[in-house]
């Protein structure tokens, strides 16, 4: 290796590598598609037979609420609930918002293993005879057995440190995407043999339902009334929608434009999977048979009702089952990864007892939080008794309390932040002055709200449950807040670059790290200050990354024999650095390669790294110290220092700041 | 800015510039005060040699030195229509607490003060420092500034 350089740092990141729409599409459906599997049954239960119109409404409605998530990335790429929250109403609500996400994501597992559990054993019930098993399934029980083995699976993994994969999600929607096809040919098929006939639009609600709403006579389940309950009833189907906003800042570029790709695509999947399969379940299903055997596993007993031969249909029930294994399975390990990467922020924070941090000795994971977490879920399948219509209640309470958050936080940033640009807006607004008055947001955010406030009179144990959690948890906070007498700032408590999710791998040399580059083009862009990369941006705004290659070099300067070249020992500024390099490669939806090369001659190594590298072209900012001109005179005396006297190439450079650009071509 | 065509310190060089002092030098200030002797003559009048000292000590000096010997002292100057340059060896290295490294060749060089030059002004600089990269324990063996001159010509 030169002598000039004393190490080499590659940081390696899936944050860094960025996805299709398709694929960010898929992410965002392993979680909201899997509702397909209980809502209907949930809501057939809840409130009649009208169940099927309002599954239906609920997923036409999730089409504008996947539309408020344009209008939210296009102002934070990192967004989310709480970063919305925060910005438009401050960190009281804020930290409201987590709560209901804590909530939320502790509900999620138990709820999805819990209905896999129910899907395969209504399918051992079938298999059994035939393999002449004669063990009485209890379902529950099975579905309790089998959510306490996913749980402790997933605990396993995530205390491995194994982490997910966005190609095994798309694997699982293109399978369970097969299955609904096929299960939708069936059943438009079967409803030709049976003729078709409208569900019955009937609400008819039991007093489980009606919850406290029985004890007010004004508020009788008929009419608009009626409406809101059943839709409250229904609106768990929305549950996954959040993961939209976390996914955003993987998407690639047009960032924009792809998101609303993967709306259409999402959109279009949960309709058709969720909205008219569950319609469908209720044309070729008689309603009492539903509820009689049908209820926790509706799209099951779809399967077994078609007008096809009776093998077939349990071999199209077992397809169902598997890709209900595979989805519902799926969306308990994004459920322990999402709470454990909050309640790490929380603990960091100092909100949680310092030990609850430590890293398990041999995989480095925050073992003793991802051990809460499951214990927490397991204990909340054991409590349900594997009474998915129990979990089904409480889980409403945070994806709707999420939901109105959201939505009135974007009306709010309206105003607020009326000058930010944004790429997109919600329509249906009325231009006033400087501001759009948000009117399809309002209309929107009234009906979420009236959902909201109907839950929390229709379901008691949810209400009780949520409000209890989200007070204690506001309580926590707000008490070691004062305790540590400082801010704690859950600012970037939906996801940061920190050292656990950034890979390090050491180079030899320079030209390892090159030789994976396969792009025509290659940009370096040298950073060195957070509160200057106004050139990176340019780099990000204008190279193609189908043909380009970024290299983001940070030169950490070492002087003299002693020296500490790892990641471990960079400082806070330097990590804020390569957080904020990073953040900005999100925004842009741009591959990059950040490399920290420790060394005492910075511009010697800018120009070693080009010349080895086969670079193009060399981006960088202005140094404060020594001024533009100055700085290319540096590179052009260090250039004659390395360049071979039969180099024919070129690389070019530009120096960028404010809005000035000054340029050069090394030859 | 435009690509010209490849230039070489043999193009801005006068091979009368070129010195070859062997008493050395006591130090970096005792380097300067002789270089801006010998250049100041060929400048326009109003850069005195006090003027152009004062310039010079501004700049970075310590970081003009380089780890092989050589000096690249420079400035650019208004109201200059043309590069001036001078080249001293000093066999004798010399050396200073100010800098890291000890000095062989001293290549002085002032560039004019207009956009239409910078772009030339830099390859300048690329091409004095790929000039001397390895050939200095050889330059400061040479005899005469004529055979110094002609090897310096002969570099392309």
């Amino acid at each position: 290796m030169n002598k000039k350089i004393k190490n080499i740092l590659v940081l390696n990141t899936a944050v860094l590598s960025f996805i299709s729409f398709w694929r960010a599409g898929s992410i965002v459906l392993c979680d909201f598609a899997s509702s397909a599997y209980y809502a209907g049954g949930i809501a057939a239960k809840a409130y009649g037979p009208a169940f099927p119109y309002f599954i239906l409404a609920v997923m036409i409605l999730s089409g504008f609420l996947l539309m408020t998530y344009i209008e939210s990335s296009s102002i934070f790429t990192r967004g989310g609930v709480y970063m919305t929250v925060k910005t438009s109403m401050g960190k009281s609500m804020a930290k409201f918002s987590v709560s209901a996400l804590v909530f939320d994501y502790l509900l999620t597992a138990p709820i999805s293993a819990v209905s896999a559990g129910l899907y395969l054993a209504y399918l051992l019930e079938i298999i059994f005879p035939y393999l002449k098993i004669g063990w009485n399934i209890n379902p529950r029980g099975v579905a309790v057995i089998f959510s306490l083995i996913m749980i402790a699976y997933f605990w396993r993994e995530n205390i491995k440190g194994v982490k997910e994969s966005s190609e095994n999600n798309l694997r699982i929607i293109i399978f369970t995407g097969v299955v609904a096809l096929l299960l939708l040919v069936l059943s438009v098929y079967t409803v030709t043999k049976i003729g078709f006939k409208w569900p019955e639009f009937r609400l008819e609600f039991n007093k489980e339902s009606l919850g406290w709403t029985s004890y007010f006579s004004f508020l009788k389940p008929v009419g608009l009334i009626g409406i809101i309950m059943a839709m409250g009833h229904s609106i768990l189907a929305l549950s996954g929608l959040e993961t939209l906003a976390q996914v955003y800042r993987e998407i690639e570029d047009p960032k924009i434009k792809n998101l609303k790709k993967a709306v259409v695509f999402i959109f279009i999947s949960a309709l058709i999977f969720t909205g008219f399969l569950t319609f469908l379940s209720a044309v070729i299903i008689p309603y009492d048979k539903i509820i009689s055997s049908y209820s926790e596993n509706l799209l099951s007993g779809l399967a077994m009702e078609l007008s096809i031969p009776y093998a077939a249909r349990v071999v199209m029930k077992t397809l169902v089952v598997i890709s209900a294994l595979l989805i519902l399975v799926g969306a308990v390990n994004t459920a322990i990864v999402g709470a454990n990467g909050i309640l790490n922020r929380v603990a960091e924070d100092g909100i949680l007892p310092d030990s609850i941090r430590k890293l398990h000795p041999k995989y480095g994971t925050t073992y003793k939080i991802i051990t809460l977490i499951a214990v927490l879920q397991a204990i909340i399948v054991i409590l349900s008794g594997g009474d998915v219509f129990l979990l089904g209640e409480a889980y409403a309470f945070g994806v709707l309390m999420s939901l109105t958050f959201n939505l009135l936080s974007l009306i709010f940033l309206r105003f607020k932040k009326s000058m930010e640009p944004r790429e997109w807006i919600f329509p249906l607004n009325i231009k006033s002055g400087r501001y759009e008055i948000p009117v399809g947001l309002i209309i929107l955010f009234l009906i979420i709200f009236s959902l909201f406030l109907m839950n929390l009179l229709t379901k008691k144990i949810a209400t009780i449950s949520g409000i209890t959690f989200s007070v204690v948890l506001y309580i926590i906070f707000t008490y070691s807040e004062k305790k540590q007498s400082h801010e704690i700032d859950l600012h970037d408590i939906e996801g940061e670059v920190d050292d656990e999710k950034v890979n390090i791998a050491t180079e030899n040399d320079i030209l390892n790290i090159f030789k994976d580059f396969k792009k025509t083009e290659r940009i370096l862009v040298p950073v060195r200050n957070p509160n200057n990369l106004t050139h990176l941006k340019s780099v990000l705004e204008t190279a193609n990354d189908d043909n380009t290659d970024i290299i983001v070099l940070y030169i950490k300067v070492e002087k003299g024999y002693e020296y500490s070249s790892d990641y471990e020992n960079l400082t806070n500024d330097e990590k804020d650095l390569f957080r904020k390099v990073i953040l900005l490669a999100e925004k842009y939806g741009k591959t990059i390669h950040p490399l920290i090369i420790f060394s005492n001659d910075p511009i010697y190594i800018i120009v070693y790294t080009a010349f080895y590298g086969r670079v193009n072209k060399i981006v960088m900012g202005v140094s404060g110290r020594m001024g533009a001109e100055a700085q290319l005179e540096e590179l052009a005396i260090t250039w004659g220092m390395i360049k071979p006297k039969d180099f024919n190439g070129k690389i070019e450079i530009d120096i960028i700041w404010e809005s000035r650009t000054l340029s050069y071509t090394l030859t | 800015m435009t690509e010209e065509k490849h230039i070489t310190i043999g193009d801005i060089l006068d091979c009368k510039n070129i010195i070859i002092e062997r008493k050395g030098f006591k130090d970096l200030k005792s380097l300067i005060d002789f270089a801006v002797s010998k250049i100041s003559p060929f400048l326009p009048e109003r850069f005195t040699p006090e003027n152009i000292k004062e310039r010079l000590e501004v700049t970075n000096l310590d970081y003009s030195v380089f780890e092989n010997g050589l000096f690249i002292p420079h400035l650019k100057l208004e109201d200059l229509d043309d590069f001036k340059s001078i080249l001293i060896i000093t066999p004798n290295p010399v050396k200073d607490n100010r800098i890291k490294h000890s000095i062989f060749i001293t290549f002085m060089f002032f560039s004019p003060l207009s956009s239409d030059f910078f772009d030339k002004h830099l390859k300048i600089l690329s091409s004095i420092t790929q000039s001397f990269r390895d050939n200095i324990p050889k330059l400061i063996s040479m005899n005469s500034p004529s055979e110094i001159c002609s090897y310096i010509k002969s570099i392309r």
